[in-house]
């Protein structure tokens, strides 16, 4: 037995004991390497060390919910007993059904790098001083970001009998660079993420966002139109990560406060639309073996041709819907409870060129990063572009200033003209870029 | 665990660190306790108890900065945390080409402890349970098509010692209350959404003291009178803001331009600018953590520096930045107690806390009266900015359409946006209603910081709507 469940059982007996109808209790133990860049250096170099407990107590279906920061089994023993505590005096709620018992999974693949795990902090700071190499390839820019390498083992005990324990390991590198030509300013953000050091990218991250930078010198106002769209790789990755955790969780649609509920099995998009929501993926910075609750995690198909198919569920929404849990349960850490989220979101490319579909493009605008966020009770969009080009007869022609975008997220998912067949992947996920029909662009002129 | 043992251990660790050529460091000790009840749909759904300890280590060196952390709590743990920052400080001495330093500061021996009338730790969760179950029925009540009524609080204790090789030790407590509300109305298939959030620096009192049917009963008819408004238009706009979407703007499109690590690393727009005129002389833009129970007001930054109220812009002229030790010392400026840190696991960075617009003359109606055809702008909850660009985005809740001086057509939510330095001299009329509007949390780099912002109304011609038709 591993000091991890040792822990996490004593606080279970104790939850147990002190009479309870169910629950379950979390550990978490992690080192985070992190080095901070700023004006083009390398600015702090840290390491995080963080480990707590967090016990979930179920009465007659109301949840007491209590962690701590410490690995102890005084504090395993009291944190079990505020939960308790607390779970009592939360209401009754007939709709919880269960947590989930044990069940078997093949673990999955690359979740766990020992190359990643044994990166020093120096290991870290080489890795910044590649992405700085890169960035420095286009001269003039002043770059500042961070680059995160993270390993983590996660524990979960339930009063059913699971029992479950993985290590994982993660790398995130964010930039943004900043290219500056007399009063004109151009800036880029991007990010690289893996669980294996083997998959990370940093000097080729750092000159490509350093080239896209200087693309955005020289930003123009607009007329207010109407105008095709083309959401790029990454707002298409957000934008969509976004509706589906947000719009297409199980709970927002019980609560009837998105404006997706009631529509599985309806067509929500256009038949180009594929979207596939898979835990499993080897190597997948979204993947693990088990959900936040010992759910095998899984590969389920959220929109197929246009059609909804599925809910994302944990173990309390698949209850009250009386269905299995998708195994989409999510701890972000100890310190937060259960919450439903995607893990590794797949959109199935089209049979078009990018720039195919840019040169058959009129009149259009180009967006290359941030996301079209709805607000997911009606789906309703507006917010800037803050990276976008002006296409103009097929030519990407320049970078747009002062220009926003107003749109009905369930009428823009129905206007999808073409998804490309060029994408993005980062490990575990996929998307490609998606031309919209039309759109109203408020702008500057 | 003896907080006193840990005080003492520390100053020991830090004492002992002084031999080894650094310039500077500090040790934190972070005790939080927390308190958080949920009640949806007529169902107290979570209730919530989390307790925090930590501490963490930073050392600059050579010009180059170490971080460890650690919620390990033994005294031991503190040597090695530090020993830790420096090793990692002196692996990066000689790759950092641009050395940090920080502000000399003298010693300080600091104590703050707030003056609550009622300390949320000693409430039952029975009371606060009651009290949430109340809102909530108030606000389900309210209006047949509400379909989703959620009601959070949140009580929140944290105790900040700060000790530095200056010799300082400076401890920070406070307690914050906060309270969350949202509904959901439905008509058919369509939904709209109304949410409303009200926190102070201040304990259980404050929940107390809220006219709660009547803040539950507005929160709901704002959502179901959504449902008759119409969609926004799009395009420039002559705009009226309320107070709270002023503070919005006086949080996304200036203040963070002013936070000083972002002037000296090179990238705010106001990298130039500071003594310059940049927006119009009636003008003037305050960050106060001193405002008497405001969400964002603080006695100590996390560096152990007293908040201080100062000027950003003042009658137009951009006269002060929000400084940390290293951002003052890079710029040659004095240290105004903005380093913030959320909790140990994070470095101090240079934060607003209560950041509003000051009143001028002006009444609400006499800023509408000479609009021909304009929006008012009323709440809103979320914005951001680009500060290289300080291309701002700020979010609306609801609009009227303003036509011939006059309130007209109710609109539904929408963002509004622009250039800071070109919207700043657009602004054509400031009133005389200052309201702090926004407590919440404000994010950068990872870290969530308590902060609010507002000012009076603020009419502002050409502004960006990204609206539907």
């Amino acid at each position: 037995m591993t000091a991890l469940i040792d822990l996490a059982e004593k606080a279970l007996n104790h939850a147990v004991r002190l009479g309870v109808d169910q629950c379950d209790v979390f550990v978490q133990d992690s080192i985070t390497r992190v080095v901070e860049i700023e004006r083009s250096t390398i600015a702090t170099s840290s390491v995080v060390e963080d480990s707590g407990i967090s016990v979930r107590a179920y009465h007659r279906g109301g949840l007491g919910f209590a962690y701590a920061m410490r690995m102890d089994a005084d504090c395993a023993a009291e944190t079990a007993r505020r939960a308790v505590s607390l779970s009592k005096k939360a209401q009754p709620d007939p709709q919880f059904k269960s947590l989930p018992g044990p069940s078997d999974a093949r673990p999955v693949d690359g979740v766990y790098d020992r190359e990643l795990a044994e990166v020093s902090a120096e290991g870290v700071i080489r890795l910044s001083e590649d992405l700085l190499n890169g960035a420095s390839e286009v001269g003039g820019s002043l770059v500042s970001g961070i680059v995160v390498v993270r390993d983590e083992t996660r524990c979960l005990l339930n009063s059913l009998g699971v029992e479950v324990e993985e290590r994982g390991t993660s790398s995130y590198l964010s930039v943004m660079s900043i290219v500056r030509e007399g009063d004109l300013v151009g800036s880029f953000a991007d990010f690289d993420g893996g669980r294996r050091l083997r998959d990370l990218r940093p000097y080729e991250l750092g000159r490509s966002v350093s080239e896209k930078a200087r693309g955005y010198l020289g930003a123009r106002s607009v007329k207010t139109s109407d105008v095709q769209l083309i959401l790029g790789y990454l707002p298409v990755f957000w934008t969509v990560m976004g509706i589906v955790g947000s719009c297409l969780s199980a709970e927002s649609v019980q609560r009837d406060r998105s404006f997706l509920a009631g529509r599985l099995n309806d067509r929500i998009a256009s038949s180009s639309l594929t979207v596939t929501d898979d835990g499993t993926a080897p190597n997948g910075l979204g993947s693990s073996t088990w959900d936040g609750e010992g759910v095998p995690r899984r590969r389920i198909s959220v929109v197929s041709q246009g059609v909804l198919k599925t809910y994302l569920h944990d173990s309390y929404t698949a209850g009250k819907a009386g269905v299995e849990s998708t195994g989409h349960a999510s701890r972000a850490s100890y310190r937060r409870g259960v919450e439903i989220a995607p893990t590794n979101i797949q959109i199935t490319p089209g049979d078009r060129a990018l720039e195919e579909i840019i040169a058959d493009t009129k009149d259009g605008v180009l967006i290359e990063s941030g996301a079209l966020a709805p607000n997911p009770v009606n789906g309703e969009i507006s917010t800037s572009i803050d990276f976008g080009f002006k296409i103009e007869k097929g030519e990407v022609r320049y970078p747009l200033k002062n220009a926003m975008i107003g749109a009905n997220a369930a009428e823009l998912l129905s206007s999808i003209a073409a998804v490309s067949k060029d994408y993005r992947e980062e490990p575990g996920s996929i998307a490609p870029a998606i031309l919209f029909d039309r759109v109203r662009i408020s702008g500057g002129l | 665990m003896n907080l006193s043992i840990q005080v003492d251990s520390a100053r020991r660790a830090l004492d002992s660190l002084q031999a080894s050529g650094i310039v500077f460091a500090d040790l934190r000790l972070v005790h939080k306790v927390s308190t958080a009840v949920s009640v949806q749909d007529g169902k107290v759904e979570e209730v919530t108890s989390g307790e925090d300890f930590g501490a963490c280590a930073r050392v600059l060196l050579e010009g180059a900065w170490g971080f460890a952390a650690t919620n390990k709590s033994g005294s031991e743990d503190l040597s090695r945390i530090l020993d830790n920052a420096l090793r990692l400080a002196r692996s990066s001495a000689s790759r950092t080409s641009y050395p940090g330093s920080v502000f000399k500061l003298e010693r300080r021996q600091l104590v703050h402890r707030p003056r609550v009338e009622v300390d949320p730790r000693e409430i039952p969760e029975e009371d606060k349970i009651d009290v949430l179950s109340s809102i909530e029925r108030e606000l389900r009540g309210a209006d047949s098509r509400i379909v989703n009524s959620a009601v959070r609080y949140r009580d929140l204790y944290v105790n900040e010692k700060v000790l530095d090789t200056y010799g300082s030790c400076v401890e920070n407590e406070s307690i914050r209350t906060l309270i969350s509300l949202s509904a959901v109305a439905r008509e058919g298939s369509d939904r709209q959404s109304a949410f409303e959030i009200l926190g102070e620096t201040a304990g259980f009192e404050f929940v107390e003291r809220l006219d709660r049917q009547d803040i539950a009963v507005r929160t709901a008819k704002r959502a179901s009178s959504l449902l008759a408004a119409k969609n926004p238009p799009s395009g420039k706009f002559q705009v009226v803001l309320d107070n709270a979407v002023v503070g919005l703007f006086a949080h996304e499109a200036v203040g963070h331009n002013a936070e000083a690590d972002s002037v000296a690393s090179g990238e705010s727009i106001f990298k130039d600018s500071v003594g310059s005129h940049i927006a119009r002389e009636e003008l003037s833009i305050v960050d106060d953590p001193t405002v008497p129970k405001a969400f964002g007001s603080y006695a100590f930054d996390s560096e152990g520096v007293e908040g201080e109220r100062k000027y950003v812009i003042e009658h137009g002229r951009l006269v002060g930045l929000l400084h940390s030790l290293e951002s003052s010392a890079q710029l040659s400026a004095r240290p105004t107690g903005n380093a913030r840190a959320m909790d140990h696991q994070f470095l101090p960075i240079v934060r607003m806390s209560n950041t509003y617009v000051e009143p001028r003359d002006l009444s609400f109606e006499e800023l509408i009266e000479d609009v021909d055809e304009g929006i008012y702008c009323k709440g809103g909850y979320w914005g951001y900015v680009y500060v290289e660009r300080g291309q701002f985005t700020c979010n609306v809740a609801e609009g009227y359409m303003i036509k011939n001086g006059e309130i007209g057509d109710h609109l539904r939510g929408f963002s509004i946006g622009g250039s800071t330095l070109e919207v700043l001299e657009k602004v054509t009329g400031v009133g005389n209603d200052l309201k702090l509007k926004l407590p919440g949390s404000c994010g950068k780099k990872g870290q969530s910081i308590s902060v609010d912002a507002g000012g009076p109304h603020l009419r502002v011609r050409d502004m960006i709507v990204g609206g539907l038709i």
